[in-house]
């Protein structure tokens, strides 16, 4: 069935949704935004191929060769869809999908479509939780390969990565003011002066250096609740944190070290919202 | 408890009392009682009990995770086309994917806006399934604010109206296993 085309799904939030198929097919024939490629195949002539057919239609392409080539390019580069063939030499498909997944927000959140010419019937479950978002059959003709891509959502729909902690505020008071609408004068006191309990234990344990999981778990915690009461920062770095040990990446310790400090601010200025509020007796 | 005049409500599990209580507040906006569970297996149990209009599950919790519970609600009897909800700190794309084929209709990360919270749980409540997903996407991600999104990024389990896949035994470990490694 060559040219055929079907989606396991969409992960992005920015999709057709409940488009009907008319609407579908009426959006098809429009011409789509250029898109930024990144098209993953071990063969040159069909690289040159469909990166032609891209080209063709207004999008950028960039190439690799290899598994272990794209999920280097798709750390270091936001991508609108990688287009990424299964069967290659050095590591497939498949696993280098698992990797990207891996990576920090917004790198890992790409769409991924998946180029293969084997059929993959009864496969699907495997494939989507590899983390694949579609599939391609090859080879794929070019009015196939432009709809594919026009139903890809734009980069502008993905949030931007959370860069620098310093760059974000250390606490926005219009969204502790926001979770405080929805308490009472009673919870309120209560919650703050358990959020002020988490962080004096967050300070606790990076000092105790326990094993990175442990301290990622106690970050997730807090991430959620520092960033509902306006500790931007704060949240910011401990999501950095849990993302850094859970793929492993060597810079877990050096946000361990930032998270540190952030919490320190953190509690320095809970203390003054506290003070200023008359909120908590602590 | 006489079966058919079950209680209704909303049902959340949660096992950090801090979010605990910050979410009880919103959903108690919304007008329907509100039924607390602190690991999967007590949300599980409090769906038999009773038919809830909506469930919201975290997904990091002792005992038996969201995910699971998730999936063991969908297939009680009256759970077909509840909503189910998972809200949580996890945000990577195979969380989200995991949480579509467990069954679950809408995903909404840590830290949110209390008030998009209870927009898009309202949609869930007030809209008809086939509109909701259309809801949904009107409905956007409000407001930017720094540090503070809600996201939504499993409406097709929705729109189309196709119940997923569930998962095999094998791969739901490969899910489980994978939760494991980011908490």
């Amino acid at each position: 069935v060559c040219g055929s085309l079907f989606w396991l799904e969409l992960p992005a939030e920015c999709e057709l949704g409940a488009a009907t198929p008319a609407l579908r097919a009426a959006q098809a024939t429009l011409p789509a935004a250029p898109r930024r490629v990144l098209l993953v195949d071990d063969i040159a002539m069909n690289r040159d191929v469909i990166a032609a057919f891209l080209r063709a239609g207004g999008h950028s392409v960039l190439l690799a060769s290899g598994g272990a080539e794209a999920v280097g390019l798709a750390a270091a580069d936001r991508f609108d869809v990688i287009l990424m063939d299964l069967r290659m030499a050095d590591m497939d498909g498949l696993e280098a999908t698992r990797r990207i997944r891996l990576l920090p927000a917004p790198h890992g959140e790409v769409t991924i479509l998946a180029l293969t010419a084997q059929p993959v019937t009864g496969r699907e479950t495997e494939l989507a939780i590899a983390g694949l978002d579609g599939l391609l059959a090859k080879p794929v003709d070019y009015a196939t390969l432009m709809r594919a891509v026009a139903q890809v959502p734009l980069l502008a729909c993905q949030h931007e990565a959370p860069d620098a902690a310093s760059s974000l505020p250390l606490f926005d008071s219009a969204v502790l003011d926001q979770t405080m609408a929805f308490l009472s004068a009673g919870e309120a006191a209560v919650n703050l002066a358990l959020l002020r309990e988490r962080k004096q234990e967050l300070v606790r344990l990076i000092d105790a250096q326990p094993q990175p999981a442990l301290l990622a778990e106690t970050a997730h915690g807090l991430a959620a609740a520092a960033g509902m009461f306006g500790f931007i920062a704060l949240s910011s770095v401990c999501r950095r944190f849990e993302q850094a040990v859970a793929a492993n990446l060597p810079d877990a310790t050096l946000l361990a070290g930032l998270m540190r400090t952030e919490t320190e601010n953190a509690l320095h200025k809970l203390d003054q919202v506290l003070r200023a509020g008359g909120i908590g007796a602590t | 408890v006489s079966s058919d005049v079950q209680p209704q409500g909303l049902i959340f599990g949660e096992n950090d009392p801090l979010m605990r209580g910050i979410v009880r507040s919103v959903l108690l906006q919304t007008g329907h009682n509100v039924f607390l569970a602190a690991d999967g297996m007590e949300a599980i149990s409090l769906a038999r009990r009773l038919q809830a209009r909506l469930v919201l599950l975290d997904i990091g919790m002792p005992r038996l995770n969201g995910m699971l519970a998730c999936q063991a609600i969908r297939k009680l009897p009256g759970y077909t086309d509840v909503p189910i909800v998972m809200l949580t700190g996890y945000d990577d794309t195979r969380m989200r994917q995991a949480a579509r084929l467990v069954g679950a209709d809408d995903f909404i990360t840590k830290p949110f806006r209390p008030d998009q919270l209870l927009a898009r749980l309202m949609v869930h409540l007030d809209t008809p399934a086939p509109a909701r997903a259309a809801a949904l996407t009107a409905l956007g991600r409000g407001p930017e604010c720094p540090g503070s999104h809600v996201w939504n990024t499993i409406q097709p389990t929705i729109a189309g109206g196709d119940s997923p896949e569930l998962l095999s035994g094998r791969e739901m470990l490969l899910v489980l296993r994978d939760a494991e490694g980011h908490s």
